[in-house]
């Protein structure tokens, strides 16, 4: 039962977003507004686990939605959902930010500690911690040397050899690490799909 | 990279883990024009399957300025927007429009003042031409006279006039009174020693110049002599200013 909500629910937040999309991309200022109310807070955090600096992450969100409003008739559903495709952005943005400044690592008190910003209505905030408890969950049956293995690319935009060489491991098993990773995860979500 | 190499880079390429040169190949083989075998599904999946490590991050709370700061960001470029090239060159078409208008409209006027400059010479040519015409045919008439009127000396300049009078009618054809500033060449008509004002001779030049003689003037009996001086510009009522041509009838 609790799948079945899980799966309904995030397959009625992806269709929404889309509509949301097609407004924006018709000019709807609203329509964006309320698509950051939805984001914003998952893209800030984000950005702030890739740049912990508050200051940068929120100006690279700022910059997101203001391409989201420009390029929102770009989007292509056929790869992947609204949701993917504005998060994606603000990592490639973020990890793009972190190598042209060279930004230090920096120690962060910042990340994760604030409270989940709340969602536009009591629903959706329901269905978001549904999602987020499921994924923490797939994540979490990873081995611990996968999850690494993700984080240093998702979040560091290490390539598979920086990672080979940052974690002493031969690039082969990076990839076979990434490969099977990947395919758990992307299992986790089948299993969501078909349990609809 | 064929379809199956895309599928074993995909699930990298979507997690951020490839190099350049292997990403532009992925993204290479994804915008070729050919039939994929999947290529675009397993790119959906990938990607979905990355995003899982950021939606399990706890979400942040934004400040509440973000949103503001994105507002003023949309309207600072819907303003650029209104100030682009293609605004510029509305308005430069719109000065360009102005600058053109005021243009014809001078020259419109500039046109209609020398028209009607031409208009009053033509005027004056055809005035002159038509007393020229009247001044022969009253030579040509047997009762008429033709005077000279000889240079006094009086003041200098190549002057020369004669008259030609009639039972009704009388002409002085005049050579040499070139314009002077601030005078006129004023014509009398001296009867029993007492002179008559006949007219201002304006318009005057190195060549002959005819004018007609107020007929009314000479109505009141037979002229002794016709005089032409030089007076204050407007004319004077009696003669002040030098005698230059004279002669007896």
């Amino acid at each position: 039962m609790l799948s079945f909500l899980f799966t309904a629910g995030l397959a009625a937040i992806t269709r929404s977003d889309e509509a949301l999309l097609v407004a924006i991309a018709r000019g709807d200022r609203r329509a964006l507004k309320r698509l950051y109310e939805r984001l914003a807070g998952q893209a800030l955090a984000v950005a702030l686990r890739v740049l912990r600096s508050r200051g940068e992450a929120e100006e690279i969100v700022q910059d997101v939605f203001v391409e989201v409003w420009q390029k929102a008739g770009r989007y292509d559903p056929a790869r992947g959902s609204p949701r993917t495709w504005v998060l994606a952005i603000v990592r490639n943005r973020s990890i793009d930010l972190v190598r042209s400044r060279q930004v230090e690592d920096r120690t962060t008190s910042e990340a994760g500690v604030q409270p989940d910003a709340p969602t536009a209505s009591p629903l959706e905030e329901v269905e978001a911690r549904q999602v987020r408890e499921r994924i923490r969950q797939a994540l979490s049956s990873l081995p611990p040397e996968q999850r690494r293995t993700l984080e240093l690319a998702y979040f560091e935009g290490l390539s598979q050899s920086e990672i080979a060489e940052r974690l002493s491991d031969p690039i082969g098993t990076v990839k076979s690490r990434i490969a099977l990773a990947m395919r758990k995860l992307l299992a986790s979500l089948g299993d969501w799909e078909a349990a609809r | 990279v064929n379809c199956a190499e895309f599928k074993e880079q995909v699930l990298s390429y979507a997690i951020g883990a490839l190099d350049a040169r292997e990403r532009r190949s992925v993204e290479a083989h994804l915008d070729s024009p050919i039939v994929h075998e999947g290529c675009v599904e397993a790119l959906h999946d990938a990607n979905e399957a990355a995003s899982v490590l950021a939606l399990a991050l706890a979400r942040e709370r934004p400040s509440a300025g973000m949103w503001k700061a994105i507002e003023r960001r949309l309207d600072g470029a819907a303003r650029a927007r209104t100030r682009s090239p293609f605004a510029l060159v509305g308005w430069l078409v719109a000065a360009v429009a102005l600058v053109l208008i005021i243009w014809l409209t001078y020259d419109r006027y500039q046109i209609i003042a020398r028209l009607r400059a031409a208009d009053a010479e033509l005027q004056r040519a055809s005035a002159q031409i038509r007393v020229e015409h009247e001044a022969l045919a009253l030579l040509d008439r047997p009762s008429s006279r033709l005077v000279a009127l000889p240079p006094t000396g009086k003041a200098a300049g190549d002057f020369s006039a004669s008259v030609i009078l009639g039972p009704d009618k009388g002409y002085v054809v005049a050579t040499g009174l070139t314009p002077q500033p601030e005078k006129d060449y004023e014509l009398w008509l001296i009867r029993g020693g007492k002179p008559i004002p006949a007219g201002l001779l304006r318009g005057g030049g190195a060549g002959p110049v005819a004018y007609a003689i107020d007929p009314a003037l000479l109505e009141g009996g037979p002229v002794d002599t016709v005089a032409i001086t030089i007076e204050r510009a407007g004319g004077v009522p009696q003669p002040e200013g030098p005698i230059i041509l004279a002669g007896k009838i």
